[in-house]
């Protein structure tokens, strides 16, 4: 620890945000480190960014949720109870910031969807050998058939295939069972391959 | 194995969730199977595509800054604790009251001697049956605090356990030091940390009975203080006091009516059944004759109960409360779904949900809760 102290601040601090066990962490944010919160932060804000800008599908909102999740960390961090669970409850914070946002957003704009389907619609790239596909317009179109997934497909498919989470960490990050989430995944796959097949030469 | 089986559990190989068993039998078919094994092929190369999928997303420094200012402005990890949520800060103290108790030889006495007092308290209860018996009985009365005046947590007894022990309290210049509460119930703390309601409980110092004024100058001093300071008592019902040690709040000693303990908990009950009832609701509507379903009421009443939901979830997150916040997060996506409804789905997008109803167990799971 003595170690990871010179190092805060300086050239290599990342490095110490590397070495630093979770438990560790937020055992110092909970003494009132805050320089340890930072570190938590650089270690989880990009795979909940990307989390949430999957679940949202808009960068700026995903910024600002991303914002709000890593405040509510902090204010409930003395609520953790198993701190090597730190990763799966920060997605589960992101997870309810993110749907409480596309319900006041569905709210806001009225909309009346049964389940949740966003009117996002896929470009004509043709059909198109995978690696022949530009990689910009490949991500363009998972990102539009992922928004056409509903709320639940979309989060079981983005924390498993994207975010390769277990069963397990997904099924506490969700509040699913584990049969609920393996079916809609089970759906999930099978609607994104029906989306994104023809673009990427693929079956169907 | 056969192919049927293999296809069923081939995503889960995929995705490393089969046991070793499974996992070598599924291994042995697919090497000798083709069409499993292009199956197989077929996820590897979707997995392929996926992990091409680039959301050209970077961590702006920015988002650091805007993170760092807004927890710059939360109070420090010390005053922090003080202000935890109530119910968070009420249970974690009277898990520490009761851990207290538990290791001590003297505790069996003690159980004894709050049996005895409560037998007392009950007896002089039953012959002084005015609304001025339900009151804390303390010394050093002299030193009540003047109408209204205000009453800092430090000046609260510092030390006060849910029992009466030696030494357990301490001399306030402006309050009445409590000294010991005798509970009805000794009965011990539930599955979910509280302790039981303490019927009939209250506090004494061998003195005489706090006068309803002096109480309510406790509880107005203690409202004006601090929130997790908290006193209710109500002068026409029975006292219910529960009094907690709290070793690691230098706040002092939390007070409260003894039903408000568990309001949390009764929120969360009356909550998951008006989701039951609104989910009963959904699952026998009946289309009219235009072969729509009228679920405006519906509509309103999970409106209504999806912020009730948020609030909840927030609140069982911050407690910990994983069962709780299981519970919330299963109920919310049916929420969500009617609340997003039209006034009159057609019997087709009815359907849909209530076969989801149907399958997910819901309103079993929330009976069961």
């Amino acid at each position: 620890m003595g170690t990871m102290s010179l190092e805060l601040g300086m050239p290599g601090a990342y490095t110490g945000a590397l070495m630093n066990s979770t438990e560790e962490l937020v055992a110092r944010v909970r003494s009132g480190d805050e320089e340890a919160f930072r570190l938590i932060f650089d270690r989880y804000s990009r795979p909940v960014l990307s989390f949430i800008f999957d679940m949202v599908g808009d960068r700026d909102r995903a910024e600002d949720l991303a914002q709000e999740t890593f405040v509510r960390a902090f204010r409930a961090l003395s609520g953790l109870r198993d701190e090597t669970k730190l990763s799966t409850w920060l997605f589960s914070i992101a997870k309810n910031v993110a749907r409480e946002s596309l319900r006041a957003r569905r709210r806001d704009a009225g909309n009346v969807e049964i389940d949740g389907e966003e009117s996002f619609e896929l470009h004509d790239h043709g059909r198109t050998p995978a690696g022949e596909l530009l990689d910009k317009e490949l991500s363009d179109v998972i990102q539009s058939a992922l928004m056409r997934l509903d709320e639940d497909k979309r989060l079981v498919f983005t924390l498993k295939v994207l975010q390769q989470r277990s069963y397990e960490e997904i099924a506490e990050i969700t509040g699913f069972s584990v049969g609920k989430l393996k079916t809609d995944l089970h759906r999930a796959r099978a609607e994104m391959r029906r989306r994104i097949g023809p673009y990427v030469g693929g079956e169907q | 194995m056969r192919c049927e089986d293999c296809m069923t559990l081939i995503e889960e190989y995929f995705d490393g969730e089969v046991d070793t068993r499974t996992s070598e039998r599924m291994s042995a078919h697919l090497s000798a199977c083709a069409d499993c094994s292009a199956a197989l092929d077929a996820l590897s190369f979707e997995q392929e595509i996926y992990a091409r999928y680039d959301r050209k997303l970077e961590v702006a420094p920015a988002l650091w800054a805007a993170v760092s200012a807004e927890i710059a402005r939360e109070p420090k990890a010390s005053e922090r604790a003080a202000r935890r949520p109530f119910l968070s800060g009420l249970r974690e103290a009277a898990a520490a009251a009761f851990a207290m108790l538990a290791p001590r030889t003297a505790f069996a006495p003690t159980l004894a001697l709050l049996f005895v007092g409560v037998a007392a308290g009950a007896l002089w209860l039953a012959r002084n049956p005015q609304p001025a018996t339900k009151t804390l009985v303390a010394e050093n009365t002299s030193n009540a605090t003047p109408g209204g005046s205000a009453v800092t947590p430090s000046e609260i007894p510092s030390t006060v356990a849910t029992g009466a022990h030696e030494g357990d309290s301490v001399k306030s210049p402006t309050v009445p030091p409590v000294e010991s509460i005798e509970n009805a119930s000794d009965k011990a703390p539930t599955g979910k940390g509280f302790p039981p309601s303490p019927e009939g409980a209250r506090l004494e110092r061998g003195g005489r009975a706090l006068t309803p004024e002096e109480l309510a100058n406790l509880q107005l001093a203690h409202a004006k203080n601090d929130d997790t300071v908290v006193i209710a008592a109500d002068e026409h019902s029975k006292l219910e006091a529960l009094i907690v040690d709290d070793a690691r709040q230098d706040a002092g000693v939390v007070l409260t009516n003894a039903q408000s303990l568990n309001t949390g908990e009764r929120e969360v009950a009356r909550h998951v059944e008006q989701a039951q009832m609104l989910l009963r609701s959904i699952k026998n509507a009946k289309p009219s004759d235009d072969d729509t379903i009228n679920v405006a009421y519906e509509k309103k009443l999970s409106r209504k109960l999806l912020a009730d939901n948020a609030t909840l979830q927030l609140e069982a997150e911050v407690k910990g409360d994983k069962d709780t916040k299981q519970v919330l997060d299963q109920i919310e996506p049916f929420l969500l779904d009617i609340a997003n409804m039209r006034d009159k789905p057609s019997r087709e997008e009815v359907r849909s949900l209530k076969e989801r109803v149907k399958k997910d167990e819901i309103i079993a799971a929330l009976q069961v809760y």
